[in-house]
């Protein structure tokens, strides 16, 4: 083992050397984060009723989810999941959709009517664009989920079913990741024609969808059991599973264990730090995080943007989108805007909610990916006790 | 002739009625070409007219090519191969888009059926072409390179044109036939509705994850393909050539190019509503939403218990709730694409490949309140009669066959109308009429009348008492749907909608020549 880069282990192997735990209540969120940034107004956008909440119902279903089905949610490479969010999750009292480090909203472009062509005005439907803290807990707010249509409008569509008039946008850009180059120059690419890449439409809005929302999930699903400041009774066999412990913590720390995201995330760092792994030129976890989800600032001081946000592909991996999506241009090869091709016939069926249309026609099958770079990954797993057992990528969290 | 003249309407009539006109069965779908019906049109392909004039009016590429390369005759030389690449060429399409998409059908023994497409990158391009392979019926199971099947968008006459393209006796070379009548046997609604003749294609019944007996690979893992696939084609050429890596398609994929395919037969279908208006046109319209025209099958999703939703509430019901509020409203079901059940106990099985509501239909229900034909208010009315049976109502399409009987022998006149647009919805209300006479409409606005499941009990009561017990506010009805559905959450509920299965995929397998196969299905008794 190269042990170099393992300067962390210590702490991972104190965790792995306790043996079979006392039972120990779960840790409370670290001190230093902020609880309310992993639900963006608590449990507000949870797909089923406050009262109903329990943890061990939602992460049994997110198991079923991510592990009893027919997608490879975790592999040696990536930790993935869909940007169609959890079922349940919709635009019920405020839209809520968007939350699993992806947005999506759909761009529409209005006929010109005078010159029969598809020329005239693009609107933006079901984009977030801010927050609405009038309430008890505050919600994200959209641009008007319905496109409303002349009946003019409405028959230049229908006559014209075949043509593509508008894209489903599917975003993974962090929130607090900087605006592209190109933006200062006014040289962006645009889509429909009309509309230049920016940050200001493209980028993910909310601030659960930023590289540091994503930092604090997985710092703190990897700390919390590294320190031993969580851990887990043998009484409980629910938590024998590999994808319980990190989605019960996911909901410990941050009451998010609804998402395929956060839930996804924890199992992965839990099983990092249980197994003792460590990440090549790391010194400490928050090293190891910075390796795995370098911030803005890491990346600029590197000299080479590598993550503007997680990269989108297909179920088949990356560069493998679904039919009729592509990358949209960003001058780079980040990967984290899509666009899917909207048909008149299909955009006059869904005025009420094309962004509904572009989440249940695209959203299962573009696919967000959290690299992990597997060949800078090391383990040990504890010589004895609960967690001893560990396969070379534990992070790769299965059904078994 | 008034509507007392006609048999009052029971719930069981049209069941007898349908069984008897069973056109064929799903043994006989589902073996290959060879053994299938034996071919009542022009079977030959050649010798009675000129074979170029067949395609004389045709507007699409596969036309073009064979115009270009067949012979009079309708004679082809080469095989699959040189037809894809051919008719590629014309389109237009880069030969890295071609994909294969694989089914696996089943005679004595699974066997696979390849689908392909070109310009596969964009699904309304994909669905231009559809090629259709059958087995070679050799030892390895093999794709048979000179026998296979085409369905080509014709733009200008807003259709699918079928072509059957097979190698037949000694003959070096294959023979082309136009417009197959087996091929209409399969595309084609059954022939038994009031309105015959819909033809649809492609076929996909298994149209949702986890797309059963799909190769759903890359993107997902198959449901029951690699364990049904046979082993002896490892060793067999060409169906290995159509699915090698850089071709193979997934379940996903095709999923999206057949609805885009569905979405342009809808879209010509709905052209009728600005034709004049015509009887039987404005019923072409109206059909879709009362009887199965075209099937479609759902499965539980492996292991995460979940099913589409409309397994158990059509989705109909769930989108008129949107168009005609939006997201306001709180009951869950309207917010949910799938159903999920608890674990199954460990002598339960898994529901699968139950029959659900065509999603062409679901799309012209849809389609129709988009274009103002009917209000979304209509639609959720007809779908809340029977809506415990979302598929395959009697009742529902009982109310069509008999109001459609009352329309033709009262001489409807419908030069009263401009087109069709305004006909359809007068039509509608004469149809939602119990008997001819009483309407099936509440008394209240926003409101419905929710009959779970209509027998002839209720029918007669309806008859003497009125509907008034049945009368539901629409947030009422909601809820009603909502508490069905929380009450199959249960690990019992699977055993609950079995014999509601069993009761939709007997009615399938009698009625539609394309249906799968249905697991563990027993229609002796029904």
């Amino acid at each position: 083992m190269p042990r170099s880069f393992l300067p962390w282990l210590g702490a991972l192997l104190l965790f792995g050397a306790c043996g079979p735990a006392a039972e120990v209540p779960p840790a409370q969120p670290p001190a230093n984060t902020n609880a309310s940034q992993g639900c963006m107004g608590g449990k507000c956008d949870i797909p089923t009723d406050d009262e109903d909440y329990s943890w061990e119902q939602v992460c049994t279903e997110r198991r079923a989810d991510v592990l009893e089905g027919n997608r490879e949610s975790f592999s040696r490479d990536f930790i993935r999941w869909s940007c169609a969010d959890v079922d349940g999750v919709s635009a019920r009292n405020s839209d809520d959709r968007g939350q699993e480090y992806c947005e999506y909203f759909a761009l529409v472009q209005l006929p010109d009517l005078d010159a029969d062509e598809l020329s005239g005005a693009v609107l933006d439907l079901g984009r977030i664009n801010g927050e609405d803290t009038s309430g008890a807990r505050p919600r994200p707010t959209t641009t008007p989920l319905e496109l409303e249509l002349s009946d003019d409008q409405f028959d230049w569509y229908d006559d014209h079913g075949d043509e593509v008039v508008g894209q489903c946008i599917f975003t993974s850009w962090h929130e607090d990741f900087p605006e592209l180059a190109c933006e200062a120059s006014g040289d962006c690419p645009e889509v429909l024609g009309d509309v230049a890449v920016s940050a200001q439409t493209f980028r993910m809005q909310v601030g659960i969808n930023s590289n540091n929302a994503a930092r604090e999930l997985l710092r703190d699903c990897i700390k919390a059991p590294a320190q031993g400041t969580y851990t887990t009774g043998e009484s409980d066999a629910t938590l024998d599973d590999d994808f319980m412990r990190g989605c019960r913590l996911a909901d410990d720390l941050y009451q998010t264990a609804w998402r395929f995201s956060d839930s996804s995330i924890c199992a992965a760092g839990v099983r990092l730090a249980e197994c003792g792994c460590g990440v090549e030129g790391a010194t400490d976890i928050d090293a190891a995080v910075a390796q795995l989800i370098p911030s803005p600032q890491e990346q600029q001081e590197a000299g080479a943007l590598s993550l503007r946000g997680f990269p989108l592909g297909g179920w088949a991996g990356l560069d493998a989108l679904p039919s009729g999506c592509s990358y949209i241009e960003t001058q780079d090869s980040l990967r984290t805007l899509v666009a899917c091709d909207i048909y008149a016939f299909d955009l006059i069926d869904h005025l009420k909610d094309p962004k509904g249309f572009c989440r249940k026609t695209y959203g299962e099958n573009v696919v967000v990916h959290v690299p992990l770079p597997a060949d800078k990954i090391a383990c040990e797993a504890p010589a004895e006790g609960r967690y001893s057992q560990c396969s070379e990528t534990p992070w790769v969290v299965t059904a078994n | 002739m008034s509507p007392s003249h006609l048999p009052r309407l029971a719930v069981s009539t049209l069941l007898f009625a349908l069984l008897g006109h069973a056109a064929c069965t799903e043994t006989a779908s589902q073996e290959p070409a060879s053994t299938q019906t034996p071919c009542t049109g022009k079977c030959d392909g050649a010798g009675e007219q000129d074979f170029h004039a067949s395609l004389e009016g045709r507007d699409e590429p596969v036309a073009q090519y064979l115009g270009a390369v067949a012979s009079s005759k309708g004679k082809l030389a080469g095989d699959y191969r040189s037809f894809l690449d051919g008719v590629g060429a014309s389109m237009g399409c880069a030969p890295e888009s071609e994909r294969t998409f694989v089914i696996l059908l089943s005679n004595k023994d699974y066997f696979p059926r390849n689908i392909v497409t070109l310009c596969s990158d964009s699904p309304r391009k994909a669905n231009q072409l559809f090629v259709s392979t059958q087995s070679d019926q050799g030892e390895l199971g093999d794709v048979d390179g000179h026998n296979f099947k085409v369905a080509a968008w014709d733009g200008e006459a807003e259709r699918y044109n079928l072509y059957e393209i097979s190698q037949r006796g000694e003959d070096a070379e294959m023979t082309v036939e136009v417009e197959p009548a087996k091929c209409a046997t399969c595309h084609s609604a059954p022939a038994d509705l009031p309105v015959a003749g819909e033809v649809f294609a492609p076929i996909m019944n298994e149209l949702t994850n986890p797309w059963t007996l799909w190769n759903a690979e890359p993107q997902f893992r198959s449901h029951r393909f690699e364990d049904l696939l046979p082993a002896a084609l490892a060793q067999a050429p060409i169906y290995n050539a159509m699915t090698r890596e850089e071709t193979l398609g997934g379940a996903a994929d095709f999923e999206t190019i057949t609805r885009a395919a569905l979405d342009r037969v809808a879209k010509a279908r709905l052209d009728l509503r600005k034709e004049a208006a015509s009887l039987t046109g404005s019923l072409r319209l109206l059909q879709p939403l009362f009887c199965e025209e075209v099937i479609n099958y759902a499965s539980e999703n492996h292991g995460t218990n979940q099913i589409q939703a409309d397994a158990l509430v059509d989705a109909s019901i769930r989108d008129m709730f949107v168009e005609l509020d939006g997201y306001s409203w709180q009951q869950d079901f309207i917010h949910q694409d799938r159903h999920r059940f608890q674990d199954p106990t460990s002598s339960q099985a898994r529901l699968e490949v139950i029959p659900v509501r065509g999603a062409y239909s679901v799309s012209m229900d849809r389609a129709l309140v988009s274009r103002r034909v009917l209000t979304a208010q209509q639609v959720l009315r007809l779908r809340a009669l029977d809506w415990q049976r979302p598929v395959f109502s009697e009742f529902r399409c009982n109310l069509f066959t008999h109001g459609v009987e009352r329309l033709r022998l009262d001489g409807f006149e419908s030069s009263a109308y401009e087109t069709n647009a305004e006909l359809a919805p007068v039509l509608f209300e004469e149809i939602m009429k119990l008997d001819g006479e009483l309407a099936l409409i509440p008394s209240e606005d926003a409101s419905v009348i929710s009959a779970p499941r209509v027998t002839d009990e209720l029918l007669e009561r309806w008859r003497t008492q009125g509907t008034q017990a049945e009368q539901l506010s629409h947030d009422a009805f909601a809820t009603q749907v909502d508490d069905y559905l929380d009450a199959l959450t249960t690990p019992g509920a699977r055993a609950r909608l079995e014999d509601e299965r069993q009761r939709r995929g007997c009615l399938a397998r009698s009625r539609f020549a394309s249906a799968p196969e249905i697991p563990n299905l027993s229609c002796e008794t029904r």
